[in-house]
């Protein structure tokens, strides 16, 4: 229907949009922290009555739930709430044009942290930490700890390019989150006496061991995952990049063809063999597809794919078994996603907008959620909560392992700025030319470092 | 077309063919057989997607995804009961056909006026309108989104019909009124000026003998004009809200999360494209009927 990929578009209307923004926005500077004009005497669900609001948010379990239940806030405190869902791409070409107009027409949106970069970057986006610390706006039980640590560090950047992550401004609240596990077909290990690899030098070798093998009249593939030349392909990657310490950029300046960085691609690399030939234009949706048609031993991408395994149309049911992501010289690792909600900063609703973002991040809201197949709780007491342990316990090991990989491994492992798509497509880039053996992978790697120093300059 | 040449041959080549005649006639039914070969080759390649949509549309869930792909299956309507029972397609489909028809209506109001006085009146600054018309084509989208979502945003034509018809005609009266400003410069002025020597002004000419002769450029014009309305992807995806949402926009609600539903969505499109054909199936009565040869000798 359009030309344009996503990421082209967003690049483009950025390119539109910043000049007209720039003029737009000269001159009015959104005021930080809770205004005086809504002051408040004390906390209280009604402060804000009578007023209305509007969130756009993406299709999601998450928006699904808050949709569900939005009635029960609305005659919680007298707020009127309007909720706008448009499928990913097209709420972040949405969300895009409704910041930069700064008209304030959407108060809440759905957010994640590459976008909070570049949102926080053009002033478009409230800090929360003010309004979290102000105990006249935050309801006394909403409990801002209860969140797992390692999110919240995620959702802070200070807006220094490519430096200042986890410092700063908390510039949106978790709502739902998303590590990278290693999943494998039990049945198949299991039929050819394979252990479940620990390393990432053992999954190499099991997944070369399985390729090409029969298992139950199908010829069988290795590995599968995400090939395509765009930033989230380097989500399954992490895994790897991670386990050899391989960052980015270091001190200003591409790394992404240190000797380590060379070392992980070469592995992932080597691993991507065993794969369709088509995974080099997968994103996580063929990937998906493909370990669903049950063709391929094992698979890398975000843990919370697990109720679309494990449903009851799905060829491989009961068959997948979940495990961490595999150990490197430098220990494990995980890249992480989180679909967080965000304040307009040009909202004119401010404390009204607050009271529904605590709401639709709230124990009560999350435990809700999990019905709606909000994988994964942010929330510590939810995560532990019975009834996550009812949705998943027909999941092997799933409830444990992605609480221990957001506990111990996942973190925001790219450095935080406005421009990093960018950066992360040209990686991205380079890593799927050496799968399909255009190029070697060490000239691959200096070309991309080349091309993003330029980028970021 | 073909029916035309047929009926100049058999004219031209009149009573019995000589040898010339009879080697020409063979040659030119023989490219006249390549044509129609390759137009079919080109027709089946264009319309392979289209039917494979169609099949898809009627398939089970477990028949679309399954490889190797099936060409023969048990065929179900249940995607269709899906589409057409609930608001979540429909709504969007009527609110298309709203503002598509509402778009055409005002650009043929604003600019078949336009095009005639383009074609046919001397004035200061002609070609810069024309162009100007020309230019809101040449912009991108994207450029004039962000300054329309303001000015929308300013004055409530945000989520509006009239909003979105207003602005669809940045898609539709260029064309319109170029196609037409170039269709009636093509006209001899001569039927005109005949009108005018038997008693009739400006307006009796336009209404009695123009628009007849315009006709086939204003029914493919208006063909033109329907399918880039209907298609139209950013200026709803930006300008409309969720009372507005239109078909582009809409069809995509099968995508969610981590699955697609391909079958609700192949026949949401199936759907989609009807009114598209029958517009198109109706406009082109029109510009064949109006095919008018040999009005004025030459």
């Amino acid at each position: 229907m359009n030309p344009l990929t996503p990421a082209r578009w967003r690049r483009s209307l950025t390119a539109a949009g910043a000049v007209i923004a720039a003029v737009v926005l000269a001159g009015c500077s959104p005021s930080a922290g809770p205004d005086a004009s809504s002051d408040v005497k004390s906390f209280d669900w009604k402060n804000f009555s009578g007023t209305e609001i509007n969130v756009l948010m993406s299709e999601h379990p998450l928006s699904g739930a808050i949709k569900e239940n939005v009635d029960d806030f609305e005659t919680k405190t007298g707020i009127k709430v309007n909720i706008e869902t448009l499928t990913e791409s097209d709420y972040m070409v949405k969300i895009l044009t409704e910041l930069q107009s700064g008209s304030g027409t959407y108060d809440a949106f759905m957010t994640s942290q590459p976008m909070n970069y570049q949102y926080a970057a053009a002033g478009w986006i409230e800090d929360l930490q003010p309004w979290v610390d102000d105990t006249k706006q935050t309801a006394p039980d909403w409990d801002f700890k209860d969140f797992f640590p390692a999110l919240i560090d995620a959702e802070r950047w200070d807006t220094t390019d490519f430096g200042g992550a986890g410092e700063g401004g908390l510039w949106a609240i978790p709502a739902n989150e998303e590590g990278y596990a290693l999943f494998y077909r039990k049945d198949i290990l299991e039929a050819n006496g394979i252990a479940v690899p620990h390393t990432i030098d053992e999954l190499i070798a099991a997944a070369k061991k399985l390729d090409g093998t029969q298992f139950d009249g199908k010829e069988i593939r290795g590995f599968v995952s995400r090939g395509d030349k765009t930033y989230p392909t380097l989500n399954p990657f992490s895994t790897f990049a991670g386990a050899y310490g391989v960052k980015d950029i270091t001190d200003g300046k591409a790394t992404v063809n240190s000797p380590e960085g060379i070392k992980a691609v070469e592995k992932w690399v080597e691993l991507m063999q065993t794969a369709p030939k088509a995974a080099s234009t997968y994103t996580w949706y063929e990937a998906q597809q493909d370990f669903l048609a049950g063709t391929s031993a094992f698979y890398i991408d975000a843990d919370h794919m697990a109720p679309d395994f494990e449903k009851d149309s799905s060829a491989i049911a009961g068959k997948v078994g979940y495990a961490l992501p595999p150990e490197g010289p430098e220990g494990r690792a995980s890249s992480m996603w989180v679909w967080s909600l965000g304040m307009n900063a040009a909202s004119k609703q401010k404390g009204a907008t607050w009271q529904f973002i605590q709401w639709a991040t709230s124990k009560e809201l999350l435990t809700t959620a999990i019905g709606n197949g909000n994988m994964n709780p942010t929330r510590v007491s939810v995560a532990d909560s019975p009834e996550m342990a009812e949705a998943t316990k027909d999941w092997g090991d799933y409830n444990k392992v992605w609480k221990e990989i957001l506990a111990d491994y996942a973190s925001w492992p790219y450095s935080p700025s406005a421009t990093w798509t960018e950066v992360g497509d040209i990686w991205a880039t380079s890593i799927q030319s050496a799968i399909l053996g255009q190029s070697d992978v060490k000239t691959a790697l200096d070309d991309a470092a080349d091309k993003i120093n330029s980028a970021i300059e | 077309m073909t029916a035309l040449n047929e009926l100049d041959t058999r004219t031209l080549v009149s009573g019995r063919p000589g040898p010339v005649a009879g080697r020409r006639k063979r040659r030119k039914r023989i490219a006249h057989t390549i044509v129609i070969v390759l137009l079919s080759a080109w027709s089946l390649f264009a319309l392979a997607p289209i039917v494979w949509i169609l099949m898809m549309s009627l398939k089970r869930p477990e028949d679309i995804v399954v490889y190797p792909p099936k060409f023969f299956f048990l065929p179900t309507i249940d995607n269709y009961i899906t589409v057409l029972s609930g608001s979540e397609f429909m709504t969007p489909f009527v609110n298309s056909l709203i503002v598509t028809a509402g778009s055409l209506v005002l650009t043929l109001l604003i600019g078949l006026p336009a095009a005639y006085a383009l074609a046919r009146f001397q004035f200061k600054g002609r070609e810069s309108i024309a162009l100007g018309i020309l230019s809101m084509r040449f912009a991108p989208e994207l450029l004039i989104i962000l300054p329309l979502y303001l000015l929308f945003q300013k004055t409530g034509l945000y989520d509006s019909y009239l909003g979105l018809i207003l602005a669809y005609q940045l898609v539709t009266l260029p064309m319109l009124v170029w196609m037409l400003r170039s269709f009636i410069e093509d006209l001899p002025v001569e039927l005109e000026e005949a009108v005018a020597v038997d008693g009739g002004n400006r307006w009796t000419a336009f209404r009695h003998v123009l628009f007849r002769l315009i006709a086939p450029g204003l029914g493919a014009s208006l063909m033109l004009s329907f399918i880039w309305a209907w298609n139209s992807y950013t200026l709803p995806l930006v300008l409309a809200g969720k009372n507005t949402q239109v078909i582009t926009t809409g069809i995509q609600q099968y995508i969610s999360y981590q699955s697609i539903d391909w079958g609700p969505m192949a026949a949401a499109t199936v759907v989609s494209i009807i009114p598209g054909i029958l517009f198109a199936v109706f406009s082109l009565r029109w510009i064949v009927g109006g095919l008018t040869a040999g009005t004025v000798k030459g």
